[in-house]
């Protein structure tokens, strides 16, 4: 008869039993097993035979854990049995091989070691926990984001078309002229309104070409892709992303063929893609895309080179490799500059070309630095937990001293002794990696919780099997590290003179006491790197704070819309002047203004909207490229930036006497060679203008990037073309009464006009400065738990040193010595070991602010304030750690030494 | 090792050899004899029961029985008898769980067992 599979998972779980329990009894075990069972199952039926299982399942799991641990307890008793005949013959052989006994007896020898010592334990596997669990959290990023191939089919052909995005005419001209290129995608990001279905609703829309879903490898889940004919002409079909599919219509099978209004427009949905297709940061705005339009090249709307919208990404055909697929482009680019050179020239006339990165390289370029920072910073903070606990391991090898040399006298070779020690450690290390594996699984939620946004994949982020191997390889790793020094210092030769009692073995203290001072030192020198690489962060985000960004930021609310083709130009402006009416007359509120874009709206390196060339008309300065801003009237009074000559538009500017502008200073002084341009005249996309007023400057891109030249425009004039608009509105009332009414008074306008954007210019400073204040929290953190450690081992370094010495101490003290002196001896020490350190220290960061370089703003990587500063700290916190240690010295009873003596 | 050095016995081992004390038995009839010499209160599993004869055994309290009660069946099942020794110690512990009963008895714990005619 075939066993049920009750039995057969109870044969197996029977495995679990040690063997020579299991060699006895296992087949009884079972029989018995089979018996019981088939007889509560014969007499009670399935529920009694299920009982009859799980309880002895759960037995059985109990039972082979209690076997295990006598297995573990038992050789005691036979060693304590064989006390009295030390002279056994020769050395007792397992069975199993003489390597593994002698690592289990050597685990066993470790367990109950630690039984022993409980708070030495602990201690250890706390300081490694934290070690081992940072580095996992931060592995577990780095994995993820660096290491791990992108989620597409044979992604390693990917190659992005960097420098920015491209026009549809370039797109075209490479998708017929590369033969490198197996099939090329472009995509258009466009913010797109959805009404209908409940609340209009702001959704992110990729507008894509004909082969985009095809480099990618996307498979729909319902429904279908694009047709060809899908880019031809107004096909209006859209495909929905499995998210928006989930939360908005709740996975309804139904979907396909139903009708939902994009723009305005009324639209078929022909398919849902499938829930694995992760869209790449790099070709979506931060991977943030709701659903697809077809993008049709042959419209005549897209026929201009200037007009850069495609993200573009391509598949190398099969044996091509870069650089050659490189080569092809750039002769297409050499022909297409000559012809149109103004298209293809960046704010500074310059044209950079546009390179082929492999994708991954190109979504992981702005952080891999920061993440192989934060990587290096974890692995110095495990390095000084390794140190920590090989200073721990030191003094308890001293206490051992004499255990370990009657073991050597009992014949145990050195190279079994410093095994045993090493199986010691890693034991422990083990031990402190399992706890650091959990740190790590909170650590790893942390991190995705307070993304400081632009790490692409975040969202995969999880401590799979991977991790967990790093975690175990980086466990024994330590294990060993911290454990051969201590190991070989305890078996030493001279480590025998331990068994010649009251000489207490005074070469191998001092040898043990040079090796534990070179550990505290290293441990500072650590520790100091650390802090300086946190000090300048911590420095580069208060320079930020502390830069003025042109205008007043309290009490000042934004508001961004969406104004999408549903709208003609002359509704955009009309649109925008009446909102300004109604929200002018809200309660609470003082002004408010619009414009294109507001300051923080978009932070860091990209630039977006409206850039041309602007040419000052008369005398001096020069032709320069800016970029233009249409604001409404009010603009700069109700951000508070002050205009420093002349005045900012009005209401009748915008209306009767649209051709005038407003500078920023140093606008007007690179145009006209004065910081005061108002009157002169300027020429811009073939207007001519007046300049009524220059302002200071406004930090519009962000706190740490510098002021730029600036053309500010007449809304009403030049905003029609502008599908976005921000409303600056400055009010007492607070933003929690504030964002109902605002959106009443956008809806009394334009029901189905979507509002999301609603925000503070507090919370868009602040959000403008996350990255660089999660990256300093994260290493101030890093530094701090270093610090802790570093004092930590200098503590019980000092202390156990103390407690060697006490007797020394105490005669000191009995031949006169004042015990301010003895405690200054002790103090002294521990300063002279923090010196060391920390000159080492200095030197190492220094070795390594080059790497710091890239990642500090508005300090040097060297900034002496900072390495003074730190170094300052260190030195207090640590002499302040050796306060104790000190006292204790102070206190050593010359009579207890008399005696002993 | 003197019977005494063993007392108290686990409950279970107590109940182990109790029921061997009437007869060698095989894994199966330990495991019915002591659910209904315990009313039903102690059940045993597998592994625990073989855990528990390992250590009697290693203690010298039960050995293998040496002959099959049915000879000639193919049945492989080992067979468990209590040794003298054993007897000595169930006994001991036996006579110390009837005082312990007497004790609380006198005190009113539990009521007077009835005398039997």
């Amino acid at each position: 008869m075939r066993p049920s599979l009750a039995e057969r998972i109870y044969g197996a779980l029977l495995r679990l039993l040690p063997r020579d329990f299991r060699d006895a009894y296992g087949t009884d075990a079972s029989e018995l097993f089979r018996d019981l069972y088939s007889r509560a199952r014969d007499e009670g039926g399935q529920a009694a035979a299920l009982r009859v299982w799980l309880r002895s399942v759960g037995r059985l799991l109990v039972c082979a854990v209690d076997e295990r641990i006598d297995g573990l307890r038992w050789p005691d008793r036979q060693d304590a049995a064989r006390q009295g005949a030390v002279s056994r013959g020769p050395r007792r052989r397992r069975r199993g091989g003489d390597v593994m006994g002698g690592v289990i007896q050597d685990l066993r020898h470790a367990l109950r070691a630690f039984r022993r010592r409980p708070g030495f334990t602990l201690t250890a596997v706390a300081i490694l926990a934290i070690g081992i669990g940072a580095t996992t959290t931060i592995f577990s990023v780095v994995d993820t984001v660096l290491l791990r191939s992108l989620p597409y089919p044979e992604a390693e052909r990917l190659v992005y078309v960097d420098n920015g995005s491209h026009s549809y005419l370039d797109f075209r001209e490479w998708e017929e002229g590369m033969s490198g290129f197996e099939v090329m995608g472009g995509v258009w990001n466009e913010e797109v309104s959805v009404t209908g279905d409940g609340q209009p609703e702001k959704l992110w829309g990729g507008q894509v070409t004909r082969d985009f879903f095809q480099v990618l490898g996307v498979r729909p889940q319902l429904g279908r892709l694009f047709l060809r004919d899908d880019h031809v002409g107004d096909a209006a079909v859209v495909v929905l992303s499995h998210g928006l599919w989930t939360r908005k219509w709740g996975s309804d099978a139904s979907i396909i063929g139903r009708r939902v209004t994009v723009n305005g427009q009324p639209m078929v949905v022909a398919g849902v893609v499938s829930p694995d297709f992760r869209p790449a940061e790099l070709l979506h705005r931060g991977g943030a895309v709701d659903l697809w339009l077809p993008l049709d090249l042959a419209d005549p709307d897209y026929q201009s080179r200037g007009w850069h919208v495609l993200n573009v990404v391509a598949r190398l055909s099969a044996g091509t490799t870069v650089p050659a697929a490189q080569a092809e482009l750039d002769a297409i680019l050499d022909q297409a500059v000559a012809a149109s050179p103004d298209s293809y020239l960046d704010r500074n006339g310059e044209f950079e070309g546009f390179p082929l990165i492999p994708l991954h390289e190109a979504s992981v370029r702005q952080v891999s630095s920061t993440l192989l920072m934060l990587m290096g910073a974890v692995g110095l903070m495990l390095l000084i937990a390794c140190a920590n606990v090989a200073n721990l391991m030191l003094a308890r090898g001293m206490a051992r001293a004499r255990e370990l040399a009657v073991r050597g006298a009992l014949g145990a070779s050195r190279r079994r002794i410093v095994g045993q020690l090493l199986t010691e450690s890693v034991a422990l290390a083990l031990g402190g990696g399992l706890a650091g594996i959990l740190l790590a699984f909170a650590g790893v939620r942390a991190f995705s919780h307070f993304d400081p946004g632009g790490i692409p994949r975040l969202q995969e982020l999880s401590v799979d099997p991977r991790v967990l191997g790093f975690a175990v390889l980086a466990s024994v790793a330590t294990g060993v590290l911290f454990g051969i020094l201590p190991a070989l210092q305890a078996t030493r030769k001279d480590a025998s003179d331990a068994l010649k009692d009251g000489a207490a073995s005074v070469t191998a203290s001092r040898k043990g006491r040079r090796l534990r001072s070179l550990l505290v030192v290293s441990e500072m020198a650590l520790a100091l790197v650390l802090l300086v690489g946190a000090g300048l962060l911590f420095r580069s985000l208060t320079e930020r704070l502390q830069v003025d960004p042109g205008f007043r930021t309290q009490q000042l609310v934004t508001m961004k819309l969406n104004l999408g083709p549903t709208y003609e130009e002359e509704e955009r402006v009309r649109f925008t002047q009446d909102l300004m009416e109604r929200v002018a007359g809200l309660p609470g509120v003082r002004s408010v203004a619009a414009g294109a874009t507001l300051p923080f709206e978009m932070s860091g390196r990209g630039r977006c909207c409206w850039r041309t060339t602007v040419t000052p008309l008369g005398d001096g300065g020069e032709e320069i490229r800016s970029i233009v801003h249409p604001v409404t009237q009010d603009y700069f009074h109700t951000l508070g930036a002050d205009v420093a000559f002349g005045r900012e538009f009005t209401r009748a500017d915008q209306v009767a006497d649209p051709s005038v502008a407003i500078l920023n200073r140093a606008t007007s002084l690179r145009l006209f060679g004065d910081e005061n341009g108002v009157g002169r005249e300027l020429e811009m996309a073939n207007t001519t203008l007046t300049v009524v007023g220059v302002v200071d400057g406004v930090h519009h891109w962000g706190l740490d990037q510098d002021v730029e030249s600036a053309v500010y425009v007449p809304h009403q004039r030049f905003a029609g073309e502008f599908d976005m608009m921000s409303l600056a509105v400055r009010s007492e009332t607070d933003l929690g009464t504030l964002v109902p009414a605002l959106r009443e008074a956008v809806w009394a306008l334009q029901p189905d006009q979507p509002v999301s954007g609603i925000t503070s210019m507090r919370q868009l400073v602040s959000s403008s400065v996350a990255a660089p204040r999660f990256l300093s929290v994260l290493l101030g953190t890093f530094a701090a738990v270093a610090l802790l450690l570093a004092c930590g081992g200098i503590y019980s370094s000092m202390l156990y040193s103390v407690g060697q010495r006490r007797r020394e101490l105490g005669i000191r003290i009995a031949l006169g010595a004042e015990r301010s002196d003895v405690a200054g001896l002790v103090l002294r020490q521990g300063l002279k070991l923090t010196v060391a350190g920390i000159a080492l220290g200095v030197l190492g960061a220094l070795a390594v602010s080059k790497l710091l370089e890239s990642l500090v703003w508005g300090v040097t990587a060297t900034d002496p304030l900072t390495f003074t500063g730190v170094a300052g700290l260190l030195a207090i916190v640590a002499v302040l750690a050796c306060w104790a240690p000190a006292r204790r010295a102070a206190t050593a009873d010359p009579l207890e030494s008399l005696r002993a003596e | 090792m003197e019977p005494h050095d063993l007392i108290p016995l686990n409950p279970r081992d107590y109940l182990i050899l109790f029921v061997l004390e009437a007869g060698e038995r095989h894994g199966y009839g330990i495991v019915k004899e002591v659910e209904r010499e315990s009313g039903g209160q102690v059940q045993l599993d597998p592994a625990n029961l073989y855990r528990s004869i390992k250590r009697l055994s290693r203690d010298g309290l039960v050995g293998e029985a040496e002959r099959r009660p049915v000879e000639g069946t193919s049945e492989r099942r080992r067979y468990y008898a209590i040794t003298q020794f054993g007897r000595q110690v169930v006994a001991l512990e036996a006579a110390r769980l009837a005082s312990l009963a007497d004790a609380a008895r006198a005190s009113g714990l539990i009521p007077e067992a009835r005398t039997s005619a």
